[in-house]
């Protein structure tokens, strides 16, 4: 039985110390990664708890996929083996493509940028609503699958954020459109260079500190620059959407659409950056045979 | 009421914990995420009612721990929340136990609407633009208190684990 008189701190005095060291965890968290750790063995151990609430849906889409007939399966297998006949035939038109491409390199400048391939690993999103006004998605694969914090995340059109926390079976991802989030870009059309950053979900992206003479036009396609050491350069971000120039030698207004799809992100690309640049030797052999001697 | 009925052990506070965690990351249709009630606020409060001795501001904290691991938000958001909210209900706790539950829930408007602009305003100060809709959860969560209130009532009477 509690004693009534029992002593303890006053409320006041208990739920100072509280905010204190809520207040305390919150400024320690924000500045550097030093409880990054501890959270990620606190999700790990919460990750039955996700798993509970994923279970539902999981098992309505297996039983589902069970049910359908098998009419429509073996349509779907013809259906496919015709897409793959015909992507195998776009590999290898491409594969063409890019031979050309590396010999016209090879004759612009004797360095050859072989644009490596990049290394990547599909995740999907778990189903778990996070907080409505954070941009951020939980997706399946964690440090056991070799995810890292900052590491790039895209869907087949565009950049849609970087991992911000990593468990041992799951990470966040915090998206581009994040009031937190920012990412350098460049213009295709002119090259001008500027940092597309967040205004929290569902959203657009500013470009600020643009000046109001800077080329740039409704429709520009923006990729990442490469500058940040976080995002491989050349990848599609956004596309610019308004332009609001006002007054004289002041900053112009400019925000763009993400290309990729943030409403609605089921599949995800984590993205390992290029291993340490190994540059690939010339091939002398891969000049034009046909270039006209002197 | 034995001495029994009246101290189930913690597993009666714990059940009901998953189960606000498992509805706080359950997904929801787009239109109704700004309404979602503030579960494990709720939890917390009926628990600081019923059990002022056991369950209090350092549980408020913990819980608090949890949803921002869960949710991925900065470590302390909702521990802070939580404390001051449980805080407040152990300060009135028994001026409002007495009272039937629609006033309960009228009540608590004030107290979830503090926990919620504690919330906006930590993500505030990280940048973030403030918003009225984030007031939201303090009236669905009023609404579902009666409900809740009954449920966990019977979970504690009902269950002596």
């Amino acid at each position: 039985m509690p004693s009534l008189f029992r002593r303890r701190p006053s409320l006041a005095l208990r739920v100072l110390l509280a905010a204190l060291a809520a207040l305390l965890l919150l400024f320690v968290d924000q500045r550097g990664a030093a409880l990054e750790p501890l959270r990620g063995v606190a999700l790990t151990l919460l990750h039955p708890l996700q798993q509970a609430v994923d279970l539902p849906f999981r098992a309505w889409s297996w039983g589902a996929d069970g049910l359908r007939e098998r009419q429509a399966l073996r349509e779907e297998i013809l259906a496919l083996r015709e897409d793959r006949r015909y992507l195998r035939l776009q590999v290898q038109t491409l594969a063409a493509v890019q031979a050309e491409n590396q010999r016209l390199r090879a004759l612009v400048d004797s360095v050859v940028r072989t644009p490596q391939p990049l290394r990547v690993l599909i995740a999907s999103t778990v189903r778990v609503s996070l907080d409505p006004y954070v941009g951020q998605v939980q997706v399946d694969k964690g440090l056991m699958h070799g995810v890292f914090i900052g590491q790039p995340v895209l869907d087949a059109d565009g950049v849609i954020g970087q991992v911000l926390h990593v468990a041992a079976q799951t990470s966040q991802v915090l998206l581009i459109t994040d009031a937190r989030h920012a990412i350098p870009v460049k213009s295709i059309r002119s090259g001008v260079r500027a940092i597309a950053s967040g205004r929290g979900p569902p959203g657009a992206l500013d470009l600020p500190f643009l000046p109001n003479h800077v080329d740039i036009e409704v429709g520009d396609v923006l990729v990442t620059s490469g500058l940040d050491d976080v995002f491989p350069p050349n990848l599609p971000v956004a596309m610019v959407s308004t332009i609001n120039r006002i007054g004289e030698g002041e900053f112009a207004e400019v925000q763009a659409t993400p290309s990729g799809h943030l409403d609605r992100i089921q599949e995800v690309l984590l993205v390992w950056p290029p291993e340490a640049a190994v540059e690939p030797p010339v091939d002398p052999s891969a000049g034009p045979a046909d270039s006209p001697v002197q | 009421m034995s001495a029994a009925a009246a101290q189930p052990g913690p597993l009666a506070v714990v059940l009901s914990v998953v189960a606000a965690c498992l509805l706080t990351m359950a997904p929801v249709p787009a239109w109704a995420t700004h309404w979602q009630p503030p579960w494990l606020a709720l939890v917390l409060a009926y628990w600081c009612l019923a059990q002022p001795d056991q369950v209090g501001i350092s549980v408020g904290f913990t819980l608090g721990l949890l949803h921002d691991v869960l949710t991925g938000t900065p470590l302390g958001q909702h521990a802070l929340a939580l404390s001051v909210l449980a805080a407040i209900v152990l300060w009135v706790h028994q001026r409002i136990r007495v009272l039937p539950l629609p006033q309960q829930a009228l009540l608590l408007v004030p107290a979830l609407a503090l926990h919620q602009a504690l919330l906006a305003l930590v993500t505030g100060s990280g940048g973030r633009p403030l918003a009225m809709t984030m007031l939201l959860p303090a009236l669905s969560g009023a609404l579902v208190w009666p409900w809740l209130f009954l449920t966990l009532r019977d979970l504690r009477r009902g269950s002596r684990f």
